[in-house]
């Protein structure tokens, strides 16, 4: 910070971080063909009124530009300016550079000489050079004669879909002016959201905005006049302070608006600004890692990534138009639904869209790449299974709905354990081993059903003619299926007609895989007559091994 | 009123799929359906309900009448990893009253990682109001999350809860908790094996199949007493399995 107490000037020395490595394509935001940085609000020799400077206060805006190069070039300078009546561009002005050459370019001689209107208050500054990223470096201020009165506004590079934006304040000795630019070259819908009362409320505005447009808020005056928003929404009389955020409509992923903002004090004559922070996905990674699949069957992968602003990761697989996999013999890709060729495992690879990251190391800047997750497919199916718990399901759950009952849900783990084989499907058969139950109970040992790995649920049996979740829910896991085990009827089975009192039958039951053995399982049905408050009731017992 | 036929469908989880077996019964009073049941993920749970599987009808089912769709909604939510909904569902666990579903929806929560859903486990196993077998539930959720801060709470329901089906739900979740001290393990088997003698067969049998998975050698002495002891012909039976797989286990 640079002061002097006499004259009450302050003025804050920007320092610039200048990264050797940084390429030309990773800052090239908005498809611009020259490595270009932008000044937002130069304010102009005549002070808007909303900068509440004294009468016949004269600002002298000014740009230092420095070559922090070795080499001679060309830049090239233009503005886009505003009155309070009109706005306009203007034609780019040729800067030549001699190695590590600092220029003064006088903007109150270029509005001297007409180059921009001598009513104008705003201009944004933009400063553009065949140059490599941070190699040209820019400073912008405007003060009167004195150093009493004026402000500064900073440059950068930065393009952005997502701004999020500090603390605004309009009150009696502040307010706060707000524009939004389009630094590409396509037009863009540009929304803005002044949030306040903890970020509960909002109010939004949208406009379209052309190359080099720029849309201008002064939020002391969107509050006093009472201005509506797009939803016909005005902002409370006593509002004093709030956030703010911008969006790019047009494009979520490489979208190319810039900002800028001054906070009026009037307590000291001076505009401070302030900068928001770009925001967008933190690193990609593949949501199933690794991902199973079956030979000849397909599974869908997804993109997830967090938001370097906050709000969890998000599903963002929309921005990855590219997949394959290493090996089109084990798998293939069709953007991200995976297929199995044969058994095998091989990585499957996704590429992003040209957009922006807002990566923690690269805070606080939002480069521009293709990013490139990955993770490996394995294409098959698992050698194994075994009874990794069972769970018993009580009679008393569903007393005194059911009177026989009910069983239990067996947890198996598909093996070998080190692979994922979530998603792979397994079917059963089942054979009779032993069955002391009434013939008339038919065949107990049938049945067959179809389990994913990796998929969770509850058991569910018929209560009165309705089907009812009972038990304890199971909560997907890695590698394990869950198979029920289960009988009910609303009277009690036992004693039977001849007086037994405990029945059993014992199944063999078979788990495949594509039509291969994967485990085989031996599982016994107990049949106990027992009492609940005086009531007969038969109890259904299961083990399976 | 002889020759009355019941369609009975017995066993074996399916997706949609059950076989019907017809038992004759003697008696018209107990002319009544038997069916399997099938084990459903939660998302076809909601299917059945008409829920929309989109984020905004998972949302919507968090605030749902029926307690079963705020929880499977919530469940589908964390399965789904749709980390935006968190603060939804630590809302609909804060207002939710129904004991079981607000176990399930805090299984839920705590499948993010979230602190106050493990915090809802934790305080339902010590939770003295909370019926036995919900204690149970919050204490499996626990386990399924490699959180072994419920053993206490599972002892208790073993040895005091007047709920049969809770002691033995109770006693099937004591072999899971795995790496536990050498004086945790002493006192797991010595409820397990006090379990041996409960007056409810399906205790005594829940007993027995733990112990076979506890697979300590200690355990075989007193399971051949209580066979030796045991009455009814049924649990005998079972016991005697689990005992030849016990000693096989043990080393025998």
């Amino acid at each position: 910070m640079l002061f002097d107490e006499t004259s009450g000037f302050s003025a804050v020395m920007k320092m610039f971080s200048h990264d050797p490595g940084a390429t030309l394509a990773s800052r090239s935001f908005g498809g611009v063909k020259e490595w270009t940085t932008r000044a937002p609000m130069l304010a102009l020799g005549d002070p808007d009124p909303s900068l509440a400077f004294p009468g016949g206060t004269t600002l002298q805006p000014k740009l230092l530009v420095r070559n922090a190069s070795a080499k001679s070039f060309t830049g090239h300078l233009r503005f886009s300016w505003r009155s309070a009546t009109a706005s306009g561009k203007t034609a780019p002005i040729n800067l030549p550079f001699t190695p590590n050459q600092t220029q003064m370019i006088d903007v109150s001689a270029l509005q001297a000489q007409r180059l921009l209107p001598a009513d104008a208050h705003w201009a944004a500054a933009i400063l553009s050079a065949p140059v490599q990223p941070d190699d040209l470096l820019a400073i912008a201020a405007s003060y009167d004669q004195t150093g009493r009165y004026g402000a500064q506004t900073p440059f950068s590079d930065q393009l952005a879909s997502h701004w999020e934006a500090g603390k605004w304040e309009v009150d009696g000795m502040h307010n706060s002016l707000v524009t939004v630019g389009n630094g590409g070259n396509q037009p863009q819908r540009a929304q803005l959201t002044i949030l306040y009362d903890q970020g509960r409320s909002k109010y939004q505005v949208e406009q379209n905005l052309g190359p080099d447009e720029q849309m201008a808020f002064d939020f002391g005056k969107l509050i006093r006049d009472q201005i509506p928003d797009k939803n016909g929404h005005t902002l409370p009389l006593d509002l004093t302070y709030g956030g703010y955020r911008i969006l790019d409509l047009s494009d979520g992923a490489a979208g190319t608006l810039y900002e800028g903002k001054v906070i009026l004090d009037k307590t000291y004559g001076h505009a401070a600004y302030g900068c928001a922070l770009c925001c967008n996905y933190e690193t990609p990674f593949m949501v199933y890692n690794p991902l199973p699949v079956s030979v000849d069957a397909t599974s869908t992968q997804q993109v997830q990534a967090g938001d370097s602003c906050g709000g969890g990761n998000q599903i963002i697989t929309e921005y990855f138009p590219t997949w394959w996999t290493d090996n089109t013999a084990i798998a293939t890709a069709n953007r991200n639904i995976i297929r199995g060729v044969s058994a095998g495992t091989t990585n499957h690879h996704a590429q992003s869209e040209d957009m922006y990251w807002g990566r923690a190391e690269y805070f606080s800047v939002c480069p521009l790449t293709q990013e490139q997750p990955s993770a490996p497919t394995n294409v098959g199916c698992p050698s194994s299974t075994t009874v990794s718990s069972l769970t018993p399901l009580s009679i008393t759950l569903l007393f005194p709905g059911l009177k026989t009952g009910i069983g239990a849900v067996s947890s198996m783990l598909a093996g070998p354990a080190g692979t994922s084989w979530n998603g792979s499907e397994i079917s059963e058969a089942l054979a009779t081993v032993s069955n002391s139950c009434p013939a008339n109970w038919g065949n107990l040992c049938a049945g067959s059903s179809t389990f994913t790995v990796g998929e969770g649920g509850q058991a569910e049996v018929s209560v009165g003619g309705v089907e009812t979740p009972v038990g304890p829910v199971f909560p997907e896991q890695q590698n394990v299926f869950y198979d029920q085990h289960t009988l009910v009827s609303n009277v009690s089975l036992l004693p039977t007609s001849s007086g037994q009192t405990n029945r059993t039958a014992v199944c063999s039951q078979t788990y495949s895989c594509n039509g291969i053995p994967v485990g085989n399982h031996t599982i016994t049905y107990s049949f106990i007559e027992a009492l609940i408050t005086g009531t007969h009731v038969t109890s259904t017992e299961v083990s399976e091994q | 009123m002889r020759n009355l036929r019941r369609a009975a469908e017995l066993f074996r989880r399916s997706v949609g799929f059950t076989l019907p077996i017809l038992v004759a019964l003697t008696a018209s009073s107990a002319s009544q359906d038997a069916s399997a049941g099938r084990f459903a993920t939660f998302k076809q749970l909601l299917r059945e309900r008409k829920i929309p599987l989109t984020e905004e009808g998972l949302m919507a089912g968090l605030r749902n009448p029926d307690a079963h769709v705020r929880y499977l909604a919530a469940l589908v939510l964390a399965e789904d990893k749709t980390a935006s909904s968190v603060p939804a569902i630590e809302t609909a666990l804060m207002i939710e009253k129904v004991p079981e579903t607000r176990v399930n929806i805090a299984l839920a929560l705590a499948k993010f990682g979230d602190k106050k859903g493990f915090f809802v486990l934790r305080e339902s196993c010590d939770d003295a109001e909370l019926a036995p077998h919900l204690k149970v539930y919050a204490a499996k959720y626990l386990l399924d999350l490699h959180d072994k801060g419920c053993l206490s709470s599972i002892e208790g329901v073993v040895q005091s809860s007047p709920d049969a089906g809770a002691r033995v739900l109770a006693l099937s979740q004591l072999p899971r908790f795995q790496e536990v001290s050498a004086a945790d393990l002493d006192r797991i088997l010595g409820i397990a094996t006090e379990a041996l003698s409960d007056q409810n067969p399906t205790v005594r049998i829940a007993a027995s199949h733990a112990l076979v998975k506890l697979g300590n050698s200690s355990a075989v002495s007193p399971l051949e007493k209580e066979i030796a002891s045991e009455h009814e012909e049924g649990v005998r039976s079972i016991m005697r399995a689990d005992l030849r797989r016990l000693q096989e286990k043990a080393g025998h």
